[in-house]
C-alpha cells in the first residue's frame, strides 16, 4: 500500500503556477525530501497535503483514501512548521498536549503521551516553560515534539532547520535521523539546501518552477542526473558546464570544447550517435578532475591544460578555480598542486563520469 | 575624555529638560482632579474659605449625602449594567466580524472594511435623531435595550477596525497549526486566536467602555425615566436640583473617574506585555 499520492496535482495563484502536474508515490515509512530552489512549489505542494491550501486539479491520497476535501483536521498528519509556529500562551506542556486534546483524548492518557515525546526528545526539564524562554534549538525540539506526541499517519516538515545556526543544523539533521528510524514514520521533508537533501532522504525529489525534475535516490541524483538542472543543483562544488561538440577521428567519438578534448568512452557513443546532432553541454563534476601527474590506472583520461586563479584548502581536498581558454572550470584534488597561481596545469578527467546534456533542452543524454 | 563629559552632560540636560516638560504636564493636568478629590472630601462650610484649609476638616459626608438623598447609585447602576452589555455585545460581534475581514475571502471585502469606518464620520449629533425615531417605531426609547443597541451600533465600527488590524498582524501560521492540531476554525478562534489578541480586544473594549461611559447626547435623548437614567444625565439632574452643592458633586465626580482609571490601569499592563513575543522565531 502506497502511503501518499499525489495525482498530477496543480496549484496556480493568479497567473504563478505553484505547481505544475506533480505526480509522486510515497511508500510507508519512506523518508522523502523536496528540495529545489526559492520559490519552486515546495512549501505550496506540503500545504496541499495538509490541507492548508486546496487542489486546483488532481488528487491527494493518504492511505489509499482521497483526502482533496477533508479538513486538515480529519488527515491524520503532523506538520512542522520552518518558524515553529509554536501556541505562546501555552507552556511547552500545553503545547505539546494541544493536538491531543483536539482529538478529545481523556487527560490521563494524554500525560504518558506527553511525558514520552518528551523524554524522546530531550525536553522534560522544559515543560514548565513558555516558548519565549527558549532557545531557538529547544522551540525546535518543542515543533517536533508537537508532531510526534499524536502519532500521525504522515509527517510534514517545511524547512525545519533553517532558523538553526549551523552547527546545531547538522546535529539535529542526525537526530532528525535517527527520530525517523525509531518511530517509522513516512515523512516528507522539504529543505533548499541540497546537502541536508542529499543526508536525509531516501529519495529526493527535485522541483524547479512548480515541476518535478527528478524523483530518485541520492546516488541517482549525483550519478545519473536526469537533466542539467538537477546535475548543477545536487553536489557541491557545482559541477562545471561546457558548450561543446562531437567529432569523430579513427571512428572514435570526441567531445571538443574548443580548448580541450576529452575521448568518449565507447559504451557512451551509440547514445550520442543515436542522437545525430553534435551540439550539447559538457558536465564535469569538479571532484572528477585530478592532476595529469597522478599514477594510478583508472578511467580518467584526456588532458586539459588551465590556468589556476584561486587555491582553495578545504581540509582533506583542494579547490581549484581555473580558466581554460574561454572557460573557467572548478576541480576539487586531492593535495595542494606544486605550481602556483597563474601558472598553467594540467588536469586529467574521470571520462566513466562525464555527463552531456542536450543544448535545446538540457536533458541528459549520458 | 573631554568630548565625553560633554557629550555626557548633553545627555543629562536633555534629559531634564525632558521630565520637566514632563512634569509640568502631569501637574497641568493633574492639578483639576486633585482638587476634585480635595473638594469631594470637604463639607460645604470650608470650600470657600481663603486660605483654603488644606491638611483638616475631611469628612465623607458629601459621598454619605450623594447615595442617600440623591439616586446617585441607581445611575450608577443603570451606567454598569448599560456601559457593560454593551462592550460585550460589541466586542464579540467585532472579534467575529474582524475575524472574518481578515480571514475569509469574499467579494467586496476590503470595500466593506472601508464603509464601516465612513460610517463613523458622521458626527453622534447627526444620527441622534434618525436613531431616536428607528428606536422610536421598534417601541425601544426609554428602555436600555433600545440604549444598548443604539451604542452598540455607534461604537461597532470603529472596534470592528481595531481589533481588524489586531488581527492581521497576527500570524497565521499558529493557526495553520492549529488546524494540523485537529482544532476546527471555531477551536482556533477560541484557543489560540483570541488569547493571542486578547491585549487588543482589552485595549478595544476599554475604548468602547470609556465612549459609552461618557455619554451624554444619546442618554439625554433616549432616556427619561429616572429609574433609566445613566449617570451622565443623572449628574445633570443632580446640578440642577441643588444650588450647586460642589461637594457633592464633586464626589459624584470622583466616583465616575473611578472605573476609568481601572481601565487604564489594566490596560497599561496588558499592552506592554509582548504576548506575541516567542510565537514564531524569536
Ligand atoms: N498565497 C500565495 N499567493 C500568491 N502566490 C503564492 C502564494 N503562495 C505561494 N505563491 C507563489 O507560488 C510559488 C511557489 O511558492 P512556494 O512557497 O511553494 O515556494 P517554495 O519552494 O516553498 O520556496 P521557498 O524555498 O522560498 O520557501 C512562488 O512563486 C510564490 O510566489
Ligand atoms: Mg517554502
Amino acid at each position: 500500500m502506497k502511503k501518499l499520492v499525489l495525482k498530477n496535482i496543480s496549484k496556480r495563484f493568479g497567473k504563478v503556477v505553484a505547481v505544475n502536474n506533480a505526480e509522486l508515490e510515497i511508500e510507508d515509512q519512506e523518508f522523502i525530501v523536496l528540495v529545489g530552489p526559492s520559490g519552486c512549489g515546495k512549501t505550496t505542494t506540503l500545504r496541499m497535503v495538509a490541507g492548508l491550501e486546496t487542489v486546483d486539479e488532481g488528487e491527494i491520497y493518504i492511505n489509499d483514501r482521497l483526502v482533496n476535501h477533508l479538513p486538515p483536521k480529519n488527515r491524520d498528519i503532523a506538520m512542522v512548521f520552518q518558524n515553529y509556529a509554536l501556541y505562546p500562551h501555552m507552556n511547552v506542556y500545553q503545547n505539546l498536549a494541544f493536538g491531543l486534546r483536539m482529538r478529545k483524548i481523556p487527560k490521563a492518557e494524554r500525560e504518558p503521551k506527553v511525558i514520552e515525546a518528551a523524554r524522546i526528545l530531550g525536553i522534560e526539564e522544559l515543560l514548565e516553560r513558555k516558548p519565549r524562554q527558549l532557545s531557538g534549538g529547544q522551540r525546535q525540539r518543542v515543533a517536533l515534539g508537537r508532531a510526534i506526541v499524536r502519532n500521525p499517519e504522515v509527517f510534514l516538515f517545511d524547512e525545519p532547520l533553517s532558523n538553526l545556526d549551523a552547527k546545531l543544523r547538522v546535529q539535529m539533521r542526525t537526530e532528525l535521523k535517527k527520530l525517523h528510524k525509531r518511530l517509522e514514520a513516512t515523512s516528507v521533508y522539504v529543505t533548499h539546501d541540497q546537502v541536508e537533501a542529499m543526508t536525509m532522504g531516501d529519495r529526493i525529489i527535485v522541483m524547479k518552477d512548480g515541476t518535478i525534475q527528478q524523483i530518485g535516490s541520492p546516488s541517482d541524483l549525483y550519478y545519473k542526473p536526469q537533466n542539467r538542472f538537477v546535475a548543477g543543483f545536487i553536489g557541491s562544488p557545482t559541477m562545471n558546464f561546457l558548450p561543446c561538440r562531437i567529432l569523430e577521428a579513427d571512428s572514435q567519438l570526441y567531445i571538443e570544447t574548443g580548448d580541450f578534448r576529452l575521448p568518449l568512452l565507447d559504451h557512451f557513443a551509440d547514445k550520442v550517435r543515436e542522437r545525430g546532432d553534435s551540439k550539447f553541454i559538457l558536465g564535469i563534476r569538479p571532484e572528477d578532475i585530478r592532476e595529469k601527474k597522478s599514477v594510478q590506472p583508472s578511467s580518467f583520461g584526456g588532458s586539459i591544460k588551465a590556468q589556476i586563479n584561486v587555491t582553495e584548502i578545504l581540509g582533506k581536498e583542494v579547490f581549484l578555480d581555473l580558466t581554460t581558454g574561454e572557460n573557467t572550470l572548478s576541480a576539487l584534488i586531492s593535495a595542494e598542486p606544486e605550481e602556483n597561481l597563474g601558472q598553467e596545469i594540467e588536469l586529467e578527467v574521470n571520462l566513466a563520469r562525464i555527463h552531456l546534456f542536450s543544448a535545446d533542452n538540457g536533458n541528459a543524454i549520458i | 575624555m573631554l568630548t565625553k563629559l560633554i557629550f555626557e552632560f548633553k545627555r543629562l540636560s536633555f534629559r531634564s529638560v525632558l521630565y520637566l516638560c514632563g512634569a509640568t504636564l502631569v501637574v497641568f493636568c493633574g492639578i483639576p482632579l486633585i482638587w476634585m478629590l480635595f473638594t469631594s472630601l470637604k463639607p460645604l462650610e470650608v470650600l470657600f474659605s481663603y486660605p483654603p484649609a488644606i491638611f483638616s476638616h475631611y469628612t465623607l459626608s458629601n459621598f454619605k449625602r450623594l447615595f442617600t438623598d440623591t439616586y446617585f447609585l441607581v445611575y450608577l447602576k443603570n451606567s454598569i449594567v448599560v456601559a457593560g452589555t454593551t462592550v460585550i455585545l460589541d466586542i464579540v460581534i467585532a472579534t467575529f466580524g474582524a475575524y472574518s475581514l481578515t480571514r475569509f475571502r469574499f467579494v467586496g471585502k476590503e470595500l466593506l472594511a472601508s464603509l464601516t469606518l465612513f460610517t463613523y464620520m458622521f458626527a453622534p449629533i447627526m444620527i441622534i435623531i434618525p436613531v431616536y425615531v428607528l428606536l422610536n417605531d421598534l417601541g425601544l426609547t426609554d428602555s436600555h435595550l433600545g440604549i444598548i443597541l443604539a451604542y452598540t451600533s455607534i461604537s461597532l465600527p470603529f472596534t470592528l477596525w481595531l481589533l481588524r488590524a489586531f488581527f492581521q498582524s497576527f500570524p497565521i501560521d499558529l493557526e495553520e497549526a492549529a488546524f494540523i492540531d485537529g482544532a476546527n476554525r471555531f477551536q482556533s478562534l477560541v484557543w489560540v486566536v483570541i488569547p493571542q489578541a486578547l491585549p487588543g480586544i482589552i485595549a478595544t473594549s476599554v475604548f468602547a467602555f470609556v465612549v459609552v461611559w461618557n455619554d451624554f447626547l444619546f442618554a439625554r435623548v433616549l432616556l427619561t425615566s429616572t429609574h433609566l437614567k445613566t449617570m451622565p444625565i443623572g449628574l445633570q439632574d443632580i446640578y440642577e436640583s441643588t444650588i450647586v452643592d460642589w461637594g457633592l458633586l464633586m464626589s459624584a465626580a470622583v466616583i465616575v473617574s473611578i472605573p476609568a482609571l481601572i481601565f487604564f490601569l489594566t490596560i497599561q499592563k496588558f499592552l506592554i506585555k509582548g504576548w506575541g513575543m516567542g510565537a514564531v522565531k524569536g
